[in-house]
């Protein structure tokens, strides 16, 4: 075997490197990184207009990007070690933000044709550059005097005698983003991009202003809410969908590799509509809530590399995520599982690691969608154009007749009777949910008060003759129900497999839905209307109608489970 | 001769959540019945060629069910109340769920870890306070005997 040395083309490689995708903001993001990683307190981002005079709009007009920093700088030997690309010397600390020792020259380069570094480490500053456009087959750096400008600079920006500035000029001139749309970019995703950093006392400048840590699942609004309810969430609040935890994601690497997640739901931007029409675009700008902003926001040794990734698929694209909001901590161990390429902007997990991932999303996801339908719902509700609504307010208008078509008119006897006898139904109607509420609530000494409570909170719809309950015991569809207040009613069981079919499947029929409710209301009175009827036994009739009511919920759910047919909706 | 000691883990009256877990192959897989031979009956389903716990294990591990020298099957009674006994499995079902969505949380701190190979399917009875309360015991007694 004999080795053959290869050449390689300076400068067709270093332009190679400066076209990996940077935007001026993550090649800023990039540099801001070596300043962390070399202890710095204060970090100064400065973008220079190339003409003063011109609006902050205007494209093509940068002059130059400078990173100032106070770290503990560079030596001659620290400076070209920096220059050098894929760098041997650097060994990068378990905790460091590096990594494959290209991004200080891959960054600027994407942006400007000449990178300069000027440091020192406590004797004195030195000035090193790399103008590109002189790179041809070697690559070199060439050292330089210090100008009057680079001491001003040194003098306004650092105290101490220790620091490094980077700085690059002769911007690329093509389609260059302006200062105003690069500074509004980087204001908030520099706070979320060194989050934690800022948390823990770094100050970082942007334009000479203090870039605030800005957390994007708002945690301290999640603390004081507490956990995601996704049956009761009024829409307003953020909430907790997951605590910060550690979870598993590679157990079958050595050693195998885990991560810190938490997740929470930011709050319902349309709900807002209700307390004024320009309330919800107040909401969506408050929390960031927009198409590129849900998923997880994933931070390598405490340092954001992606942002709202979305795993190709794990997390849908859909609305019904808008307000999910993820993050997950990971440190250098989880390199491998999480492939991150070099501008630390995107990341390729591996299959173990997704399935992890994939599996605990499960859960978060659900509660996510879940929450944000509910809310969905309520503003319906509230806006009174929910088919619950419409159908009770077609209740309300029916007027249920005492006696069914066809029947004969009752003597005074009977009458008394009936009335004797719709006294019992009463009666054991107001036990049968004073049952299931103690059962529910696990307690057998509920007051009066407490029952009507479980009524009121165990349904969607209160004070309401169609009640859409979330629960009757023996998971009937629907059982007859009486308050003093209502009269006669009906509480339907949301969450038996067929109304879930009506409700969930064919969400988007509402006039399937109000037809179904209206039906289950009319089959409620007939059954009490039957029950009352003289000359029946009583027990019996109730017995009947019980195990009917019974055997067509049964039947109804075997139709559900049944693999065999396909049920509406069918397109 | 191969004495299995069989406990009286059924009757016909009861329904179950059970957990088959091996050490060995670090996997876990988590099951509901209301069969009335219980949770051996359900074994045997599960076992057979083409049989659910069968073909999850080759899809997770590559290599067929024999391979495991520890498999193990525990099982948890359900209260004898009909919502879980009944034909209806929703409140099962709810059980499953959460005791799956625990598992997978508490697998990174469990000797050894595992990874979880069965699917369980989302109910709204996922909220209920008693659903709750028994998966937790559940996951508790799971971890007491998987970690001994």
């Amino acid at each position: 075997m004999s080795r053959q040395d290869l050449g390689w083309n300076a400068s067709r490689v270093l332009f190679g490197l400066s076209r990996i995708g940077y935007t001026p903001q993550s090649a800023i993001a990039d540099i801001v990184d070596n300043s962390i990683t070399n202890s710095a307190s204060n970090v100064h981002v400065k973008i220079v207009k190339e003409r003063i005079d011109l609006s902050d709009n205007r494209k093509n007009n940068i002059k130059e990007y400078l990173i100032i920093d106070d770290g503990c700088g560079m030596d001659k030997q620290g400076v070209l070690a920096a220059f050098e690309l894929g760098n041997n010397d650097f060994v990068y600390s378990e905790d460091s933000l590096s990594k494959f020792g290209l991004g200080l020259k891959s960054a600027s380069f994407s942006q400007g044709n000449i990178l300069e570094i000027i440091s020192s480490n406590g004797e004195g500053f030195i000035k090193f550059k790399v103008d590109l456009k002189t790179i041809e087959d070697s690559y070199f750096c060439t050292e330089e005097d210090l100008t009057d400008e680079d001491e001003e600079l040194i003098d306004k920006n650092i105290i101490g005698g220790k620091g490094t500035i980077i700085r690059i000029t002769d911007i690329h001139q093509n389609n260059h983003p302006s200062l105003k749309n690069t500074v509004s970019e980087l204001e908030y995703r520099l706070g979320i991009i060194y989050y934690y950093f800022i948390n823990d006392g770094i100050s970082l400048t942007l334009n000479d202003e203090l870039v605030e840590k800005y957390d994007v699942l708002f945690t301290d609004e999640a603390e004081q809410n507490g956990n995601l309810n996704e049956h009761e969430w009024s829409g307003k609040e953020v909430c907790w969908i997951k605590k910060l935890t550690s979870q598993a994601l590679d157990i079958h690497s050595t050693p195998s590799v885990s991560a810190s997640v938490e997740v929470t739901q930011l709050p319902h931007p349309p709900i807002h509509s209700l307390d004024g029409e320009s309330e919800p675009a107040k909401i969506r700008k408050k929390y960031k809530i927009e198409s590129g902003n849900y998923g997880y926001y994933v931070y390598r040794n405490k340092r954001l590399i992606s942002w709202a990734e979305r795993f190709n698929g794990l997390i849908p694209q859909d609305q019904d995520y808008f307000s999910f909001r993820g993050r997950i901590l990971l440190d250098s161990t989880a390199d491998d599982a999480f492939n991150i390429d070099v501008k630390k902007s995107s990341l390729t997990l591996s299959e173990e690691a997704r399935d992890a991932l994939s599996d605990l999303s499960d859960e978060y996801k659900r509660k996510s969608k879940k929450s944000w339908q509910r809310a969905t719902e309520l503003k319906k509700q509230m806006l009174g154009d929910e088919p619950n609504q419409i159908a009770n307010d077609i209740a309300s208008e029916l007027d249920i007749p005492d006696m069914l078509p066809g029947e004969a008119i009752p003597s005074p006897e009977e009458e008394k009777e009936k009335l004797a006898r719709e006294k019992v139904i009463k009666s054991k109607i107001k036990q049968k949910i004073r049952n299931e509420a103690s059962e529910q609530e696990e307690n057998n000494e509920l007051t009066d008060e407490e029952v009507a409570s479980y009524v009121s909170e165990s349904s969607e719809s209160r004070d309401k003759r169609i009640i859409r309950a979330k629960y009757i015991q023996d998971n009937h569809l629907w059982e007859p129900y009486y308050d003093d207040d209502h009269g006669w009613s009906v509480r339907i069981n949301k969450n038996h497999r067929f109304s879930k079919c009506i409700y969930e499947d064919n969400g988007n029929n509402l006039d399937l839905q109000i037809i179904y409710e209206l039906f289950l209301l009319q089959m409620s009175h007939a059954e009490v209307s039957l029950r009352k009827q003289p000359g029946m036994n009583q027990d019996v009739v109730e017995k009947i109608l019980f195990s009917f009511r019974e055997s067509i919920s049964g039947l109804l759910v075997t139709m559900m489970r049944s693999e065999n047919i396909n049920l509406p909706p069918l397109n | 001769m191969i004495v299995t000691y069989v406990s009286n883990i059924f009757d016909n009256q009861r329904a179950y959540i059970y957990i088959w877990f091996t050490r060995n192959y670090k996997s876990v897989y988590v099951g509901q019945t209301n069969s009335e031979c219980g949770t051996l009956g359900r074994a045997y389903a599960h076992l057979k060629n083409h049989g659910t716990l069968r073909e999850r294990f080759y899809d997770a591990e590559g290599m067929p069910i024999e391979v495991i020298d520890d498999l193990y099957l525990t099982s948890f009674k359900l209260p004898k109340k009909k919502k879980y006994t009944s034909v209806e499995s929703s409140f099962r079902l709810a059980v499953e769920y959460l005791v799956q969505v625990k598992l997978n949380e508490v697998r990174s701190t469990t000797k050894p870890n595992f990874r979880i190979i069965s699917n369980v399917t989302y109910t709204d009875y996922c909220s209920d306070k008693e659903v709750i309360r028994i998966s937790d015991n559940i996951i508790k007694s799971f971890l007491s005997e998987f970690n001994n």
